[in-house]
């Protein structure tokens, strides 16, 4: 039996969250089929759209986005307007009932989508058992890097947000700190299998973006027109002559590539190596659009 | 997939706005069987990787294309009733290959599976 509640405030949120099992949750769209399907047990969600995160603020320096703003906000705020990668990314993502209630929080911090880690009936490494069943099985949409867990990255806006530099802040009942969205993930490791650095009660209230690039794009191949999660996903912006290229699928978690050599780092697995044609033809695409300084 | 024709002969029809109306639900079922439906089968256990509706990939309204419909409608003179053959699973049969057929005649390469994914069309391209 889970609990739910939705505090009134930021700090009574905080203070929800660092309860014994206690899950932040906003637009649930990821967490409720993980929970359904077994994968997490909170004892209590605790609804954060209470919380006071719900707006876009622009100002000289950039723009604020708060953890509980929809993707549909995001794509459609004249504030985004500036940063192309992010509002195709958010028009991108899911499907329009999802990116209704959706949000940005939720859309960085969701878990991956492989299909073992996701099924019923199997608990794979990344869910506490000792096998990665997808490199003995069918890896066809995983990631394209060795390891201990081949899962692939599901973010559409990740890519985007980092590729324009873009930090998170997170906020807890003892403080707050602010990371490089990057450093938001981590690859899973023997005794920490999260593929997230928040720690035990800390939420991330809202994503930071700099003043706006000279140009920015995000392009991504996915299996059908809508609520398809991306097989790749690669994001560009450019400020002056300096090109940032990030990508989502390709890694556990979203990875900056080499606008010189994008797949330096993704040999690929046996199955999921055709993958590497999508990263490369997106990449080139994705840099070409850019245009010239 | 920009356009599909769909012209089937059942006879005399009855209900041409019912009629249309399966023609187009048969020729989307079919392009689903084209190009994005399969079941995954985990080849250790047994177990489908996919039974769910985010993983087994129906069309959308956004992947479906203009679909055209026409009919003969000349009532079957055999029959003992008004002279309609039946329209049920007929527009599902022909599409998925007539789409196969449309990438082979497009690329010059065929591929003997589908549905017709990224991955397949980016190995038959190989």
């Amino acid at each position: 039996m889970t609990g739910y509640t939705k505090p009134g405030s930021l700090d009574q949120a905080l203070e929800l969250i660092a309860g014994e099992g206690a899950v932040a949750m906003a637009g649930g769209t990821d967490l409720a089929g993980q929970i359904d399907r077994g994968r997490r047990s909170p004892a209590v969600l605790v609804d954060v759209r209470g919380a006071g995160l719900g707006s876009i603020q622009a100002d000289p320096g950039g723009v604020v986005i708060g953890a509980t703003v929809t993707l549909a906000a995001l794509a459609e705020s004249p504030a985004m307007a500036p940063y192309a990668a992010v509002v195709a990314s958010a028009r991108a993502a899911a499907s329009p009932l999802i990116r209704n209630v959706a949000t940005v929080g939720g859309n960085l911090c969701q878990h991956t989508r492989c299909w073992y880690y996701r099924g019923e009936e199997f608990r794979c490494w990344l869910a506490g058992g000792d096998t990665c069943y997808a490199q003995i099985g069918d890896h066809r949409k995983h990631n394209l890097q060795r390891g201990d867990c081949i899962s692939a990255h599901p973010s559409d806006l990740a890519p985007s947000l980092a590729a324009l530099g873009a930090t998170v802040r997170l906020a807890s009942a003892g403080g707050g700190r602010e990371v490089p969205l990057l450093e938001l993930y981590r690859r899973p490791t023997e005794d920490n299998r999260s593929l997230l650095t928040l720690a035990e009660g800390e939420l991330l209230t809202a994503v930071r973006l700099p003043a706006p690039p000279d140009a920015s794009v995000y392009l991504r191949a996915g299996e059908r027109q809508a609520f398809s999660f991306p097989l790749v996903g690669v994001a560009a912006a450019r400020r002056g002559d300096q090109v940032r290229l990030v990508a989502a699928g390709v890694a556990n978690i979203p990875v900056e590539l080499d606008p010189a050599d994008p797949l330096a780092d993704l040999p690929g697995n046996p199955q999921s190596a055709w993958k590497r044609r999508l990263v490369s033809a997106l990449a080139d695409r994705a840099i070409g659009a850019l245009g010239e300084t | 997939m920009e356009r599909i024709v769909a012209v089937h002969d059942v006879g005399r029809i009855v209900n041409l706005l019912g009629a249309t109306n399966q023609v187009e639900g048969g020729v989307l079922q079919g392009m689903g069987y084209a190009l994005s439906e399969e079941v995954v089968v985990d080849p250790t256990t047994g177990i489908p990787t996919n039974a769910y509706l985010d993983e087994y990939k129906v069309p959308t309204m956004q992947d479906a294309p203009e679909i055209l419909v026409d009919f003969i409608d000349l009532p079957d003179e055999a029959l003992p009733n008004v002279g309609s053959r039946g329209l049920g699973e007929p527009p599902i049969i022909p599409t998925a290959a007539a789409i196969a057929n449309a990438f082979a005649h497009a690329t010059g390469r065929r591929s003997k599976a589908l549905p017709l994914t990224r991955q397949r069309v980016l190995e038959a391209l190989a």
